[in-house]
């Protein structure tokens, strides 16, 4: 047996982009162990929450207080999350070529990652972190030009994506640093409870917007998976999941009916409740229990890089130490989320 | 549409049993949440099998030492931690336990 040696990795590091920390044990240049470490910037959000009102968090209060949504406000919901999904795929697939040094695939996809935002700007105010829901609907509308004008955008986006994603597909200095690389099977993506792109790509079909929240029960979608089970099936379904939002979005705006936004809601949460949603790394789950106060018992957020990490953990297992930044972009990690 | 889940109380004594019925069905462990109650904690465990969202709640006092189930369910780890270190939580055979080093926070078990 090769000496073993610990190399601490994180939370501050060149490759990394958000600070993760890996004792990752090396028997010469292979990984045999990864032992993951979060807590570097949490924050104590959910004990917060206790502190302050519960407005910021919409779908499950209304869940709690039986409130319905106006339709139109569950289409601008829809159309909002997937051009989030559209921008969080198009800054992931920047941060994946910069990993493997292609910087000028990194610059382009930002490129077009700041349209979606210029987007968000010019119908939320907000670039990422827009705050346009509010309990009983949505705080702005987006007139029916505005809409039309942001599909004939998508349109033209479309077809400069598709050459963009070419080069991720088919270049061979991409698929020589992804393919058979971090292999997730399809047993231990259920073993180790992953979601999203990380579970799709592993060939498990799931994925929480079939569950019909907002409008997303009158889409027509499929879900997208993949075969290979390694880091660039992973690739391939995050790719496949853009040119899907551009279609989700083009139905929403198609089907989008006339009204209101909001409802008035009165009153405090009193219950629990549990809601899942699909974002764009996968699977969150929302669990909220109130007192009938303006303040909550229990405010649980589970992020979905919090369920990959010990899927990450699993695919660290065997790797090259070379592979390790690119493995851990994989998963497309939110610390700052996970750590709440 | 809103989603129906089914939300089953047990005894502590059954969460092992509970988890390898879990582990039977081919679900997987999608979280653990801990609240604070007035006599103690409620745990919830919370699996999925295909679209079925299936949650267990387990009540227990304070003292009270529970198994950790990451014999079973590998991902429990970080839950069990989080458990453990933000409500403290007594959970025994934890597979990778941080004792209280998961997270960097200046007050003990803040949710206790």
């Amino acid at each position: 047996m090769s000496k073993r040696s610990i190399v601490p990795f994180g939370p501050q590091h060149p490759v990394l982009p958000e600070p993760i920390h890996l004792d990752l044990v090396l028997e010469d240049e292979k990984v045999v162990e990864a032992i993951p470490s979060i807590g570097f910037i949490h924050r104590g959000l959910e004990k917060l929450v206790e502190k302050r009102n519960f407005h910021d968090y919409m779908y499950v209060i209304e869940r709690i207080m039986d409130v319905e949504i106006p339709d139109r406000a569950k289409y601008l919901r829809t159309i909002w999350c997937e051009m989030s999904r559209l921008h969080s795929h198009l800054l992931w697939l920047g941060l994946l070529a910069d990993a493997f040094g292609f910087e000028s695939l990194f610059m382009h996809c930002w490129r077009m990652r700041e349209t979606i935002l210029d987007m968000f700007e010019a119908s939320t105010g907000g670039r990422v972190i827009f705050s346009v829901n509010k309990i009983g609907g949505v705080l702005k509308d987006m007139d029916n030009s505005m809409l039309r004008t942001f599909v004939d955008m998508f349109d033209k986006m479309e077809e400069e994506v598709r050459q963009l994603t070419n080069v991720f597909l088919k270049d061979y200095t991409v698929a020589n640093r992804l393919k058979g690389v971090g292999i997730l099977t399809k047993e231990d993506a259920v073993l180790y409870g992953a979601v999203g792109p990380m579970m799709r790509a592993a060939g498990i079909e799931s994925d929480t917007r079939k569950l019909g929240y907002a409008a997303y029960g009158d889409i027509d979608f499929d879900i997208i998976t993949g075969k290979d089970c390694d880091s660039f099936s992973r690739c391939e379904v995050r790719i496949n999941e853009i040119f899907q939002s551009f279609n989700i979005i083009r139905q929403a705006v198609a089907k989008i009916p006339e009204g209101p936004v909001s409802v008035d809601v009165k009153g405090n949460p009193n219950g629990e409740a549990f809601v899942r949603l699909e974002q764009p790394r996968g699977e969150a789950i929302f669990y909220f229990r109130g007192n009938g106060t303006q303040f909550l018992n229990r405010a649980r957020v589970r992020t979905p890089t919090f369920a990959n990490i010990p899927s990450l953990v699993k695919i660290l297992e065997g790797c090259d130490f070379a592979d390790v930044p690119i493995l851990v972009l994989t998963i497309d990690p939110c610390v700052s989320c996970t750590e709440r | 549409m809103r989603e129906d889940y089914k939300l089953t109380t047990i005894d502590f004594s059954n969460l092992s049993l509970m988890a390898l019925d879990m582990k039977g069905i081919g679900a997987r462990l999608s979280q653990i949440c801990s609240v604070r109650t007035k006599d103690g904690f409620d745990l919830l465990y919370s699996f999925v099998k295909d679209y079925e969202f299936i949650n267990y709640k387990i009540s227990i006092n304070e003292d009270t030492e529970i198994e950790s189930i990451t014999a079973i369910f590998p991902n429990a780890f970080l839950y069990e931690n989080e458990m453990s270190e933000l409500f403290g939580i007594k959970i025994k055979y934890i597979a990778l336990d941080y004792k209280n080093k998961l997270y960097d926070i200046a007050v003990e078990t803040p949710f206790k």
